[in-house]
């Protein structure tokens, strides 16, 4: 039987802290292995009550399982946490990407404005041509 | 002898065949089409939506769990009522979906038709006025509309070109982070150190609760019970299918976005259609999981 509560996982591992940015894979590995075998004995405990028919031992064995779920989760903080940290990580190259995209749009933009900028002078030039002509026959 | 007019339309007929030729070579790049790199967009903002549902209702019922079993205890301490998914974590999520969103609406920004129809327009202006300042230069008024296709025909290109050259920069990253978030959620409910498993025992417990109350009761007392037990063993199948669901199109977005990075429509655009049908699938998982909870209390 478990005692009613088992040295704190989190005092081990050490969640959320400072540290948990050191966590190495080793570290992430071992932690999946433990949420594995806990996963494991809570399944065990859960197939004992297929033989229990006595209420008081079944609902020992419930509130063994309902330890190992706290640990379950605390385990799962720490996986979640050191998880989000590599997404973090990864995105970087999206941020690098973006600005490649905006830089392209930039130069579409810049090269319509430099046409259409063209076509405005030559219009002017166009229209001061004609001037000059009028100018010429009066 | 050719006549000067069957001259004008000799040169007119091999511009407009070297304009031509110009525009068949620039078609036949490898393009991606806007509309699959936005259902991509729309596929990464459906799935933020749905992982952000996932997780509330993972988080409340641990936290329900973590309740039930925290007043068994001698006195209370932080570590005995935790979210499993922890606010900065889930806000490095968001960060992450936030960044693939913009991304994604800006690669839908970079071949969207309007660049390429706005400079169309802007080349057609730039040769009517040298048609109108030199008649001589362009050899037939209707040659300006051709140029103009051409310039928007080039624009297009460019926007393809570059929003490929951008998707094989994000690729590696983008697979890092999809592949890490399906691996989070977990392949099936057994898995080590998968969401699913933490939610499954979750479910466990609650089910062997029902079946030492079985125990402790006789008769038709049984009865209310059973239909607990019964109810719990659905919610337990519909949220693990909700969250299968939502992992397979995580992975299907990435496949999408390496079809994009390779500029392969072919399988951009069944990694698109299967993305649409998933999330579709998942929405209505995630109801149907609502629904049952909905029921149960």
């Amino acid at each position: 039987m478990l005692p009613a509560r088992l040295p704190s996982i989190s005092s081990r591992c050490n969640p959320r802290g400072n540290d948990m940015a050191n966590t190495d894979l080793t570290a992430n590995a071992d932690l999946k292995s433990m949420h594995g075998d806990l996963l494991a004995l809570n399944q065990k405990l859960s197939n004992s009550l297929d033989d229990i028919t006595d209420a008081a031992m079944a609902r020992a064995v419930v509130t063994e399982m309902r330890e190992i779920v706290h640990r379950i989760d605390l385990i799962q903080g720490l996986l979640f946490a050191a998880s989000a940290k590599k997404i973090s990580d990864a995105v970087k190259a999206v941020d690098q990407a973006n600005q490649q995209a905006l830089k392209s749009l930039d130069q579409i933009k810049t090269v319509t404005g430099v046409v259409r900028t063209v076509s405005g002078v030559l219009t002017l030039v166009d229209k001061a041509i004609d001037i000059a002509k009028t100018l010429a026959i009066a | 002898m050719l006549s000067i007019a069957a001259f004008a339309r000799l040169r007119a007929g091999l511009n407009y065949a070297l304009l031509g030729g110009l525009l068949s070579l620039a078609a036949g790049c490898a393009t991606v089409q806007q509309p699959q790199v936005e259902a991509f967009h729309q596929g990464v903002s459906a799935a933020k939506v749905q992982l952000d549902t996932a997780f509330a209702s993972i988080n409340r019922m641990v936290t329900q769990d973590e309740i039930d079993r925290a007043i068994t205890l001698p006195n209370l301490k932080d570590e005995d009522v935790i979210a499993v998914l922890d606010a900065d974590s889930v806000a490095r999520w968001d960060t992450a979906f936030a960044k693939i969103d913009q991304y994604a609406a800006n690669l839908t920004l970079l071949i969207s038709p309007d660049n390429a129809k706005d400079f169309g327009t802007a080349t057609q202006g730039l040769a009517d006025a040298i048609a109108t300042l030199s008649p001589n230069s362009l050899p037939s008024p209707t040659l300006s509309t051709a140029f103009a296709e051409f310039g928007r025909i080039l624009i297009e290109v460019k926007g393809q070109h570059d929003a490929v050259a951008a998707a094989r920069t994000a690729d590696p990253g983008i697979q890092k982070v999809f592949s890490e978030m399906a691996a989070v959620i977990g392949e099936s409910s057994q898995g080590a150190g998968s969401l699913r498993g933490t939610v499954r025992s979750h479910w466990q417990l609650r089910m062997d609760d029902k079946r030492a109350d079985f125990l402790a009761v006789q008769g038709e007392a049984r009865r209310s019970v059973v239909t607990n037990y019964i109810a719990l063993r659905d919610q337990r199948d519909a949220q693990d299918l909700q969250l299968g669901m939502l992992r397979q199109s995580i992975l299907d977005l990435a496949a999408a976005h390496g079809a994009l990075a390779r500029g392969s429509n072919i399988d951009l655009n069944s990694a698109v259609a299967l993305i649409q049908q998933e999330l579709d699938a998942t929405r209505a998982l995630a109801e149907h999981f609502q629904s049952l909870q909905s029921q149960g209390q």
